[in-house]
């Protein structure tokens, strides 16, 4: 816990505090991992994805160049914000795991 | 894996001009802007996948698809009008929606917002498939043909693998998606038990491990290249190895690190 990012709280549940849920200014954002498990994340709508996108990483121990990010099935670029991408509150972001493929198995 | 993580590694490669043939696989080389799509990130861990000939990943995949589209519109704007390229993880994720669904609605509903574009408009769809570690191709030829009786559309697989892959689900989900498209736009019912030319095209195959990915890319452009004359041999089933111009396959990969590479420098003078 205490590795977490002040800016980017991860709120536990969604809708969790529902005072600061009315702000204008703070998104509530669903973040859906390759696994299915959902992460919520408390972000202003300003700052960049990119933090969010970091403290996904470091909690699950994962590199940034691993992980993709997809905002309604386009990528999220780092230096987008919320408010950029028109994100609105309680919105999802599906992590996807990085696609290789040669054909190890097949051939 | 540490030696592929030095940019300082010495080269094997006979380009003695480039001093730092590795690149921090941190670090981004450039952003990618095709129109029409959003712009895709290339790092150096991408770069070092082709430089190192390790198997191509859904960054390298969809950039260089875009980068084939933006080529043609710069020689044919019209043309390329006709081509919608979709993201690597579109299947992967209608695939995954697919198997956790038993109510396909609820299947239609989540990759609606995933669709940006008037399907219908265009004459080529690609698909471009990671399943099992493999990549593939499917192409839908004249989606809007699928309201005809009978449907006047074909869906293309391309493998460049020898042994039989199984796509036959993957031709399934896309035709299903295509039938509940059409209900939701048009607001015409066609019967998934509707009866879809398929094939699987005839093209040459992979001598190694881990060159899928480059050719279905070479594959993408090859069409793109001629793709009238490919239209029409693909829906007869009547291509030959030789209608993909097999001999640029084996610089292929090299090809694609040149492009990367001058992309790179332009983009590096750029933001300076």
């Amino acid at each position: 816990m205490s590795s977490t990012p002040t800016s980017v709280q991860p709120t536990g549940q969604s809708g969790e505090s529902k005072k600061e849920g009315t702000s204008t200014e703070h998104i509530n954002l669903k973040v859906v991992g390759s696994d299915h498990n959902e992460m919520f994340f408390k972000i202003k709508r300003t700052t960049q994805l990119k933090k969010l996108m970091d403290a996904f990483c470091e909690r699950q121990g994962k590199a940034f160049n691993s992980l993709r990010f997809l905002y309604d099935g386009e990528r999220v670029q780092p230096h987008n914000t919320p408010l950029e991408l028109e994100m609105e509150d309680g919105d999802a972001i599906d992590v996807m795991v990085e696609q290789t493929g040669g054909c190890i198995q097949c051939c | 894996m540490s030696s592929r993580n030095s940019p300082e590694r010495e080269s094997i490669s006979d380009d003695s001009t480039d001093q730092s043939p590795f690149r921090d696989p941190d670090s981004e080389l450039f952003s990618y802007r095709c129109a029409g799509y959003s712009p895709i990130q290339i790092m150096g861990s991408d770069y070092n996948r082709l430089k190192d000939d390790d198997e191509l990943n859904d960054n390298l995949i969809v950039f260089y698809m875009r980068y084939c589209l933006e080529k043609l519109r710069q020689n044919n704007e019209n043309d390329a009008k006709r081509y919608y390229l979709f993201d690597s993880f579109f299947y992967q994720k209608l695939s995954d929606v697919n198997s956790r669904n038993r109510n396909k609605d609820k299947v239609y509903e989540t990759m609606s917002r995933w669709i940006k574009v008037d399907l219908l408009e265009f004459r080529y769809i690609f698909v471009p498939v990671c399943e099992d570690q493999h990549w593939y191709l499917v192409q839908i030829i004249n989606p809007a043909g699928i309201i005809s009786n009978p449907p006047d559309c074909h869906i293309a697989v391309y493998d460049s693998i020898a042994t039989k892959f199984k796509h036959s689900s993957a031709v399934r989900i896309l035709k299903n998606l295509l039938i509940d498209y059409v209900k939701d736009v048009k607001g015409k019912t066609i019967s998934k038990s509707v009866k879809i030319p398929h094939s699987i095209v005839k093209t040459p195959k992979q001598l190694n491990t881990v060159d899928c990915g480059v050719y279905i890319l070479h594959f993408i452009e090859t069409f793109m290249e001629n793709s009238s004359v490919l239209e029409e041999k693909i829906i007869d089933k009547e291509t030959e190895d030789d209608n993909w111009n097999p001999n640029s396959l084996p610089t292929k990969r090299q090809t694609i690190l040149e492009i990367i590479k001058d992309i790179e420098t332009e983009y590096q003078t750029q933001s300076c």
